[in-house]
């Protein structure tokens, strides 16, 4: 039993009821029909003769040639045709009932075969590479019904953006859309699912394999209002089953996972919130529930099996916690402390069922106070075979009174199939208003493996996440609200079960799936790292506004050639390009950071998980390009620890003058409460790479204020005047430890830019001066005051059609503005001034159908610091080919 | 002397700064036979630092007498000196490969790059290339400059390319696997210079990661590592204190001082107990106690009676200019009344906040003498039912102490076994009625606490144990009564006060908690009680006036308590009327 997927290339017309026997070379007619059922050649050439010599069934020679082994061959007369390659229009093909498809070639087949060894097969051709680049589409439609079937390796796929997402999935997307209502279905064999190339059975062909199905429908109702419902399931499975013994939903135990029986189980209980070291858990009592099927001989001698339930601690298997603080009637973990119990099922001590008997465990812990619970076996490890612990259990909150004492019952199992279903509803300017609400709910299956069995018993823990966003425009008037909720164990991973390996937990890079993708840049590849995805090196979401792939703060840096100077600190180019900290931008959730340039390690999920909370604003457009926006933000964690309430006010102003230029003013103040952090892995331009950047939390009770204008005047032909300030203010309401009272950024740029021709000659002086006086919130961070002035003076002249001559002066003078005799801090630059001399013949001749940019030239550097002179030197011939 | 006086602890104080101690234990002048051991005092009597340490790391004893930090860098100190003492190790994945040689012998080269002398660490090979070598300074330094260089005389013979790569050893530097993530922090492949020094901003590292980027045969004879501040962490672990016969432990005192932000920096004490001197032997001595609260007094909580304790300090940091200093500390010994004070309660279950029958075994070993017994209860004892010594019944005394009830009898000495019997009430899932033993004729010794455990009195107690458990019940309130109710608050001498009693359950630690007196229409009118409390059942009395001291009009009244517990807001009501 099992499902097959073939796609088939024809090189005949694509209309399906146009095969026939037209198209084929066997087959025969008989009364008006077409079979192919070998009927034997009846009379045909004597076949039925009762002769003795040795007759031979008229085939391939006699049918392409008119050949007959037996006959004299001259061509004299009708010279020789070479024999020509049987298979040069592809093979023949026929559907499962025996229907004759095509003749062409195999692009992509994928089965799935039960029970057998290696039934299931994902083949994608090589032609499916060479012909179609790995992806093939076959669409249909017929009036207002349209189908698409999507088979490629990075289809752009999005269900919903909670349950699945993926800037390249890897499968088959079935998408059926009408005026009303729209379905699409998604399959895929995650596990392994295959790139082009030739066959291979031990790549292509695995007995177990972990599969995705997935879909989601829509359906307009009336004329506003669309509901929709959407389903995923990432399982695993194995082939050696019988049809409909696994479970598509729940998945089975797979073979690396049933190779040995349980023998220890490991239970480390810890402080969910250990930053405060206080309050962690409090664990009371434990034990745990045994299920096991013991054999027993009948009174008639016959082999029964019965269901037994025993508890460890009735069966001499009371383990003794390692680790804890003895607290009167409890042990506490509080900070780093941790509690292990080790349940080992070979102690002497232990007289309950054997391990190969056991069909499942529960564990119940009496706990209490602020509960991290993770659970690991033998069977359960990573790729040394390390016992790798997975999350079962964390307590709601940050409780440190015992007030949450409860018993948990915890069922032990592997993890078999990750599996989510939602709704949505969305409303289109019903009253104005717009709507968008969507509820999930997202089940982890775990099943506990025994090798003496196919079916096994599970178990499965649930995480819930919603949202709702609704907004109205009634101009000028706005309003905005958003509420959401996601749990900690709302869940979107799947582990994944590859073939026979063994599969190691703690390896998300090889083992595990994600159905929401960690994609903060916004291209074609997932930030993080998972096997069959291609990596993504460099993440800076927000920092390519002209997505040119480049960071626009180092555009002349390539992966070819790469360069570790920002453009804001390269000579010639700092004086267009400004430093990140002068861009304005709205930081909801108060890390410093901008919220368009973060770049976490989560799923891109609308709102954080374990974040519960809302978000409202309303507003007016005062003008056009003028609006007042008032707002709060109240979110909790659920599971973990902090809040953030932050009251806001934002107001934009972005006004074009004709024959003036524009100016921009932003104006945001915000009184935050916030002790939730929200770490990110920055993108530095100096380690070329994303860097661990922690929260410092520099909003626990403070109110801020950013400002920012920008104006850039064109009044004048071949004269510009840019001027950009930037004033940031973070004051603490009340005294932290590791913050400043009073923190701030004030960065002001000031440039003139004039462009004038004398002669051939064009000549570009330009003036540049950055003051950047700044106390970070953190009172380790350096206090900055400094001043940097660029005269830059660039003349540039024709030589040839296609040639010129550039040279450029730069002289920068950077000053820390501080009384002479106080040091610099480490880590800050001292005071200096520094010329730089360019001379750079460039030329951009055609050749061989590409421009070749040549560019020739040295660049001489002098830099006075400290008393003490550097200088340096770079010569460089380089050549670019473009097609412009 | 009477039951209910306070068992007076001794100490002798030796030195102002133990006076402190002593002051904060409550010590009276009266001279007993509880010790007290001083740790780092300047008195006379008091044990230092040094002579008191078993194996410490970068701990300085000198800087402030009396104290230990952690030892500070200069400028001109080596950190990488003495790191294979402190946990340090220097590692090579592949110099074995072209040394030839077993793993011992490489790490034995790779060491002589930081023992001082003149020998050093060579790689021969004129085409080896990518040799790594990692040193792991065993904690994370403050450093600012790394050096390396061939010995005198073999100046041909260097690092002519590298790549230096650093680690600070955080979590955030970390795999998930635990190895250290090295980021790059300088790449020379054209080195001209033997002497190899690198100046690196100020930052903790921890992981110091060296690779041959150019052909050659090359040596190391020292490698140096410089910095400022203090490391990260540094640990002191006092010597096996030998107090000659199984001893009992009374209150710890002992107090940190902060050099820079000290928001930064933590210093935390813990203690342990053992019946070996072998520390090694895990049967034989506790785990670690939980850290201890600095500049209060605690008891001490590993067990007792032992005749070896221990203790440990860690003092961490976050800031490299921070550090934590320990002053001294100071520990109440006493000897132990007997072997071995085993005990046992029955049953082992009740209903929450009712009341029960419960019997309470202590079977004594080797008894030197105990006449009184104080047992732990979470509501005063109203009634003891019975007292018996192996079986008989034996003349006793009651007296109500602070958190629970103290039994006095005839002297107990020898092995033999104690049997109370009492009512009492269980309020948390695992109520412990813990016990203590005194003797009231050696007042200045320590009482000693009962072991849980099979005194084998009763077969049908076997399981052994001193906690009591009760069925979860989700409700942190119980039991909201008022007594009497009705009452007439006229002030004729009968009636005039009611009574409110409440049970908390099931808590941990203190919550706040509110009884007030609202009427039907939902106003509050009197705040009866207002403060923090832990599981307990607790009363206050109420005179029949509203929070501006007059007399309520008569009628009917609704009691409230109400906890904010960190779950949530609970509550329980109860009805009152008061009448005239």
């Amino acid at each position: 039993m099992g499902c097959a997927v073939v796609l088939a290339l024809t090189l005949a017309s694509s209309q399906a009821h146009a095969q026939g026997a037209d198209h084929r070379l066997t087959g025969t007619r008989v009364a008006g029909k077409l079979t192919f059922e070998p009927r034997g050649p009846g009379v045909l050439f004597g076949a039925l003769d009762p002769a003795v010599r040795k007759w031979y069934v008229p085939q391939e020679l006699y049918h392409e040639y008119r050949w007959r082994s037996w006959e004299y061959t001259n061509y004299a007369r009708e010279i020789y045709q070479r024999y020509v390659s049987t298979n040069l229009e592809g093979d023949y093909f026929y559907d499962l009932y025996g229907t004759y498809v095509t003749r062409g070639w195999l692009i992509y087949d994928w089965s799935q075969t039960q029970p057998q060894q290696d039934g299931s097969n994902v083949w994608k051709s090589a032609y499916y590479g060479r012909f179609f680049n790995n992806l093939v589409v076959a669409a249909d439609r017929k009036g207002q019904n349209h189908l698409a079937i999507t088979i490629g390796d990075e289809i752009r796929t999005t269900l919903t953006p909670m349950t699945f997402s993926k800037p390249a999935f890897d499968g088959i997307q079935i998408d059926y859309q009408s005026n009303k209502y729209e379905v699409t279905a998604l399959l895929s064999r995650i596990s392994s699912p295959g790139s082009a190339g030739h066959r291979n059975p031990s790549v292509q062909e695995t007995t177990t394999s972990s599969t995705l199905t997935g879909g989601r429908a829509t359906a307009q109702v009336g004329d506003f209002v669309k509901v929709g419902g959407t389903y995923a399931s990432a399982h695993n499975s194995t082939q050696l089953l019988d049809a409909f013994e696994g479970s598509p939903r729940s998945g089975s135990i797979v073979g690396s996972q049933n190779a040995q029986n349980v023998t220890r189980v490991l239970v480390r209980l810890s402080d969910d919130s250990p930053e405060d070291d206080e309050g962690g858990v409090n664990l009371f009592a434990w034990d745990v529930v045994i299920k096991a099927d013991v054999e027993q001989v009948g009174p008639d001698g016959e082999l029964i099996v019965e269901r037994e339930v025993v508890r460890a601690s009735e069966a001499g298997l009371i383990p003794a916690p390692e680790g804890g603080f003895q607290r009167l009637g409890y042990l506490e973990a509080s900070g780093a402390e941790q509690i292990e119990l080790i349940y080992d099922f070979t102690l002497a001590t232990y007289h309950g069922p054997d391990p190969s008997q056991i069909r499942e465990l529960t564990f119940e812990l009496a706990v209490a106070n602020d509960y991290r619970i993770e659970i690991t076996s033998d069977r359960q490890t990573d790729r040394q075979g390390t016992p790798f612990y997975l999350l079962a259990a964390r307590a709601d909150g940050n409780v440190q009174d015992g007030s949450n004492l409860s018993l948990l019952q915890i069922p032990y199992g592997l993890p078999t199939a990750t599996e989510i279903f939602g709704f949505t509803v969305e409303v289109q300017d019903l009253g104005g208003f717009k709507l968008y609400g969507e509820w999930d709910r997202s089940i982890s299956h775990r099943k506990y493996p025994n090798r003496a069995h196919t079916r096994h018993l599970g178990s499965a823990s649930e995480g819930d996440a919603w949202m709702v966003n609704l907004s109205k425009i009634a101009y000028p008037w706005f309003a905005f609200g958003e509420a959401y909720s996601m749990e900690h164990d709302y869940n979107t991973s799947a582990i994944l079960a590859r073939g026979g390996q063994s599969i190691d937990y703690s390896d998300k890079g090889q083992f595990y799936y994600e159905l929401v993708e960690d994609n903060d840049d916004q291209d074609r590849f997932p930030d993080w790292q998972r096997i069959f995805d291609n990596a993504d090196f460099e993440i800076f979401p927000g920092y390519d506004e002209n997505v040119d792939f480049v960071s626009d703060f180092n555009q002349n840096s390539t992966r070819d050639l790469p360069n570790l100077v920002p453009d804001y600190e390269e000579p010639f180019l700092r004086f267009t390009t400004d430093r990140p900290e002068f861009l304005f931008g709205v930081d909801m959730n108060n890390n410093l950071w901008v919220d368009r340039f973060e770049n976490d390690d989560e799923p891109d999920f609308p709102y954080g998980r374990d974040l519960r909370g809302y978000n409202v604003y309303g507003g007016v457009d005062v003008i056009p390009k003028v609006r007042l926006t008032l707002g709060r933000t109240d979110e909790s964690r659920i599971a973990g620890d902090g809040r953030n309430t932050t009251n806001y006010l934002l107001f934009t102003l972005e006004q074009d003058y004709a024959g003036l230029g524009e100016i921009r003013f932003f104006e945001n103040f915000r009184v935050a409460r916030d002790d939730i952090a929200d770490d990110l892995r920055q993108w530095s331009e100096v380690d070329r790479g994303n860097v661990p950047t922690l929260d410092p939390l520099a909003a626990r009770d403070t109110w801020i204020n950013s400002t920012f204008f920008g104006f850039d005047y064109t009044g004048i032909d071949d004269l510009t005047l840019t001027t950009k300030a930037k004033y940031d203010r973070w004051h603490q309401r009340q005294e932290q430890p590791d913050l400043r009272e009073d923190s701030y950024f004030l960065g002001l740029i000031n440039k003139i830019d004039h462009e004038r021709q004398v002669a051939q000659v064009i000549l570009q002086p330009r003036v540049k001066n950055e003051l950047r006086l700044e106390a970070p919130p953190l009172k380790s961070g350096a206090r900055r005051r400094e001043d940097t002035l660029l005269l830059t003076l660039l003349a540039r002249w024709p030589l040839l059609d296609a040639s010129s001559m550039e040279v450029g002066v730069e002289y920068t003078i950077f000053n820390q503005l501080r009384e002479s005799e106080t040091a610099v801090r480490e880590g800050l630059l001292d005071d200096f001034t520094e010329v730089v001399a360019a001379v750079q013949y460039s030329t951009s001749p055609s050749y061989q159908g590409y421009k070749l940019h040549t560019k020739l030239g040295l660049r001489l550097t002098r830099r006075e610091i400290g008393g003490e002179t550097e200088s340096g030197k770079v010569a460089f011939a380089t050549v670019y080919a473009g097609l412009r | 002397m009477s039951l209910t006086d306070r068992a007076p602890m001794a100490a002798r104080a030796v030195s102002p700064r133990t006076a402190v101690v002593a002051l904060a234990f409550g010590i009276a002048a009266e001279p007993a036979a509880a010790e007290v051991v001083v740790i780092g005092g300047s008195g006379p009597g008091s044990r230092t630092w040094s002579e008191s340490q078993s194996v410490v790391s970068v701990i300085d004893f000198d800087t402030r007498p009396g104290f230990i930090q952690p030892a500070r860098n200069g400028p001109e100190d080596n950190i990488a000196l003495r790191l294979l003492e402190r946990g340090g190790r220097i590692t090579s994945p592949n110099a074995r490969v072209v040394l030839e040689t077993s793993q011992s012998a490489v790490d034995d080269l790779l060491g002589k790059m930081v023992d001082g002398g003149g020998e050093a660490f060579v790689i021969p090979g004129a085409q080896t290339r990518g040799i790594i070598f990692r040193v792991d300074l065993g904690e994370r330094f403050g450093v600012n400059r790394v050096r390396f260089y061939p010995r005198p005389g073999f100046e041909e013979s260097y690092l002519r390319g590298y790549r230096l790569s650093l680690n600070d050893g955080s979590e955030a530097q970390t795999t998930i696997s635990g190895e250290p993530k090295m980021r790059v922090f300088k790449s020379e492949d054209r080195n001209t210079d033997p002497d190899i020094d690198i100046p690196i901003p100020l930052q903790y590292v921890r992981f110091i990661e060296v690779q041959q980027l150019v052909r050659g045969a090359w040596e190391i004879d020292e490698l140096e590592v410089f910095g400022e501040g203090f490391p990260s962490a540094a640990s002191y672990l006092s010597r096996v204190f030998d107090e000659g016969q199984a001893a009992v432990f009374g209150s710890l005192l002992w107090s940190e001082e902060a050099i820079g932000e000290p928001a930064k920096v933590k210093a935390t004490l813990r203690t342990r107990s053992g019946t070996t001197p072998e520390t090694g032997d895990s049967l034989a001595w506790s785990g670690w106690s939980p850290p201890y609260p600095a500049g209060v007094s605690a008891a001490v909580a590993s067990p007792a009676p032992r005749r070896y304790w221990q203790f440990h300090v860690q003092l961490e940091s976050t800031e490299i200019l921070s550090a934590a200093l320990v002053d001294s500390i100071a520990v109440e010994v006493s000897p132990a009344l007997a072997d071995s004070l085993v005990a046992e309660v029955w049953p082992r279950e009740a209903v929450i906040g009712q009341p029960t029958e419960l019997t309470y075994w202590v079977r004594s070993y080797n008894s030197r003498g105990f006449d009184r017994l104080d047992i732990d209860t979470q509501a005063p004892v109203e009634v003891i039912r019975s007292v018996q010594i192996d079986g008989g019944d034996v003349a006793w005394e009651k007296a109500d102490i602070g958190g629970g009830v103290r039994v006095g009898f005839p002297r107990i000495t020898g092995d033999r076994v104690l049997r109370v019997v009492f009512e009492s009430i269980a309020l948390r899932y695992k109520t412990v009625f813990s016990g203590r033993a005194s003797d009231s004729g050696r007042p200045g010794e320590l009482p000693q606490e009962l072991a849980a455990g099979e005194t084998g009195a009763d077969a049908e107690a076997a399981g052994g144990g001193l906690s009591v458990t009760t069925r979860f019940a989700g409700d942190l309130v119980h039991a909201v009564e008022v007594d009497p109710a009705p009452f007439s608050p006229n002030g004729d001498g009968r009636n005039d006060e009611a009574t409110i009693t409440w049970d908390l359950t099931n808590l941990t630690s203190r919550v706040p908690v509110s009884a007030a007196v609202y009427d039907l229409a939902g106003r509050r009118r009197k705040l009866v009680y207002s403060g923090l409390d832990g599981s307990g059942r607790y009363d206050r009395a109420w005179d029949g006036t509203d929070d501006a001291g007059q007399k309520l009009p008569p009628g009917l009244y609704v009691v409230r308590v109400e906890i904010e517990a960190d779950t949530g807001t609970e509550s329980r009501t109860a009805m009152v009327a008061v009448v005239y």
